[in-house]
């Protein structure tokens, strides 16, 4: 009945059937609870009188079911096939959580949003929207390569959470497990919700076209079903055709309402704010996805733009910053969460894409021709003796330079160090690549102590200004267009 | 360096704007450009660029830099097009036409247009 009513709520009022659904759906355990137990059903004698169960019998779970059982009917019978259904029951939710677990696998947390955590899952293929024991967004590998798809993403799963969506999806597996009817509710609960959240989106200001553009992207990527979340890129046609030509309000609206308020009635102690916003405000949101390229230089520098002009505009710059860009998201955002952790600016995120253009690399995949003692390896591709420097170990069984995660606490503590000497951070960067020595030799030359400046001059080399423009493309991809 | 005659798409955009409004500084640009915002830095490079290209130029105008277009709309458009008669259609520049007469939906207004300014060419 429920799942039929919630259906039809979507279908008569797509866009206020979220919080009438909910109000049914509270109706169930209420209904559940007040069910008259049969009149004729006399108690059962002690369950020791009528057998002795077995350990496995002794599941309270299935215990509980057979206290229902009609007495007529020896408990023993009913027992296994109660066992099984509720084991049967338990089928779907099990599934669900595999699948979850499997889409999880080797998240990693890359920033906290007030309440809310932002998850980077490499095995995920869209964004989505979970409750584990705390509010989380999830973002996939292709979506926070794409810096505005992945704010747009964000704002859509945080909204998800305001109307704790996630936790509604939890509440109907939960049923299921004793009601496995209520599974049918998932369909017309999930479409309901991304249909309240896209008009909650629209009503903040998020522009229609634009929106809809972000979610035909996503509906272009094959994903799973998202069972035990809420995910952005579902119910396409529907939520498209309410984006683009949004319904006039229909006349039988309040009547619809009014019936939903009569069914639910017994619910109605739990309020009607049900979606009210009071977790994130827009002004965290906009503090967490602050511009790559802050505490950077904010004037045009000849060498920079003629690195630009090399990376965006010449057939081999595009070929490898298009690779860069596509190769690794998910080190991509755990240099980072990193990066972002130990307070440094993101902008230096762009060093791992000019070292290695994001790839993992081997000191053995190196051209024949650079010398031995300058052969780097790993993301960062730090050199023999650097990398032992910073406790990194470095041999013929073991090279810890592969180890995304040691690279990383050791570049950070490096640049760290650099930034501590030099007091500026395109110092640091020209100390990364050619050395401390050089830098000193190169500062005491030029007279001066504006990187640029001592490379324009020839006192070294262009490194910096290929960071600096590496850092403009990764801030904003569309560069490469 | 990149082909000089031809601008990226992103170029083009703040071309674009540099065409409607004449010289501007680089924070006019910037907010002249349509979504998605660009960072003021990636503006900034970006003019320079086109500086460099010989598509606009950098003044002072007391303590504001402005930029200005120095290669027109029109120009740049028969580059452009030269560009893809050359590259797409090996030079030949009626195969352009036949293929936009055959792709495009032009109205009977705007093909008398076209066949007017054929005639009128030199």
């Amino acid at each position: 009945m429920v799942a039929l009513a919630s259906w039809a709520a979507v279908r008569i009022e797509p866009l206020r059937a979220a919080p009438a659904q909910r109000l049914l759906l509270l109706a169930i355990p209420l209904a559940m609870l007040a069910a008259p137990r049969p009149a004729a059903m006399p108690a059962l004698p002690p369950a020791a009188q009528v057998y002795a169960p077995s350990d496995r019998e002794k599941a309270p779970l299935a215990l509980s079911v057979s206290a229902a059982a009609p007495a007529d009917v020896p408990a023993r019978w009913l027992l296994p096939p109660a066992a099984a259904l509720v084991a049967l029951s338990a089928i779907p939710a099990a599934l669900a959580l595999a699948g979850l677990a499997r889409t999880l696998r080797g998240a990693r947390r890359i920033r906290r949003i007030r309440g809310v955590e932002l998850w980077l899952a490499p095995a995920a293929r869209t964004p989505f929207a979970v409750w584990l024991g705390r509010p989380i967004v999830v973002l996939d590998p292709d979506t926070a390569m794409d810096r505005g798809l992945a704010a747009l993403a964000v704002r859509h799963e945080l909204q998800h959470h305001r109307h704790h969506d996630p936790q509604v999806a939890w509440f109907i597996w939960a049923l299921g497990l004793v009601a496995p009817a209520a599974l049918l509710l998932r369909r017309p609960f999930t479409e309901a919700e991304e249909l309240a959240v896209d008009a909650a989106l629209v009503r903040r200001g998020e522009p229609r076209a634009a929106y809809a553009a972000a979610l035909f992207s996503l509906s272009t990527r094959a994903a799973p079903p998202l069972p035990l979340g809420s995910g952005m890129a579902a119910f396409l046609p529907r939520r498209l055709t309410m984006l683009l030509k949004p319904p006039a309000p229909s006349r039988a609206a309040p009547f619809v309402l009014l019936a939903f308020v009569l069914l639910a009635a017994p619910a109605g102690w739990a309020g009607s704010d049900l979606l009210a916003d009071h977790r994130v405000a827009t002004r965290d949101f906009r503090e967490a996805t602050l511009p790559l390229l802050q505490d950077f230089p904010t004037a045009a520098h000849p060498g920079v733009a003629r690195a630009l002009d090399q990376l965006v505009a010449t057939e081999g710059g595009r070929r490898w910053a298009d690779r860069s860009l596509t190769s690794d998201a998910g080190a991509r955002a755990y240099v980072e969460a990193q990066l972002r952790a130990a307070g440094l600016p993101l902008a230096l995120a762009a060093v791992p894409f000019v070292e290695s253009g994001y790839r993992n690399r081997e000191e053995s995949s190196l051209p024949a021709t650079v010398p031995p003692g300058q052969r780097g390896a790993g993301y960062w591709m730090f050199i023999g003796s650097t990398a032992r420097a910073y406790g990194l170990e470095v041999s013929p069984a073991r090279d810890e330079r592969l180890d995304l995660g040691r690279e990383t606490t050791a570049a950070i503590a490096l640049l760290r160090q650099n930034r501590e000497r030099y007091g500026d951070w395109a110092l640091s960067l020209a100390a990364y690549n050619q050395g401390e020595r050089a830098v000193d030799i190169a500062i005491a030359a030029g007279g001066t102590r504006d990187a640029l400046a001592l490379a324009d001059a020839g006192h070294l080399n262009d490194y910096v200004a290929q960071v600096l423009a590496a850092a403009m493309l990764l801030d904003d991809p569309s560069l490469l267009r | 360096m990149s082909d000089p005659r031809l601008l990226t798409a992103a170029e083009l955009e703040l071309m674009h704007v540099l065409w409607q409004r004449g010289a501007s500084t680089v924070a006019e640009v910037q907010a002249g450009l349509a979504a998605p915002p660009r960072a003021y830095t990636t503006v900034a490079t970006l003019l320079k660029i086109l500086d460099d290209k010989g598509f606009a130029k950098s003044l002072r105008d007391g303590r504001r830099l402005v930029v200005l277009p120095v290669v027109s709309k029109a120009a740049y458009e028969a580059t452009a097009v030269a560009d893809v008669v050359q590259r797409v259609f090996s030079g030949n520049a009626a195969a352009l036409v036949r293929t936009l007469a055959a792709t495009e939906s032009l109205t009977s207004e705007e093909r008398a247009a076209v066949e007017a300014l054929l005639k009128a060419a030199p």
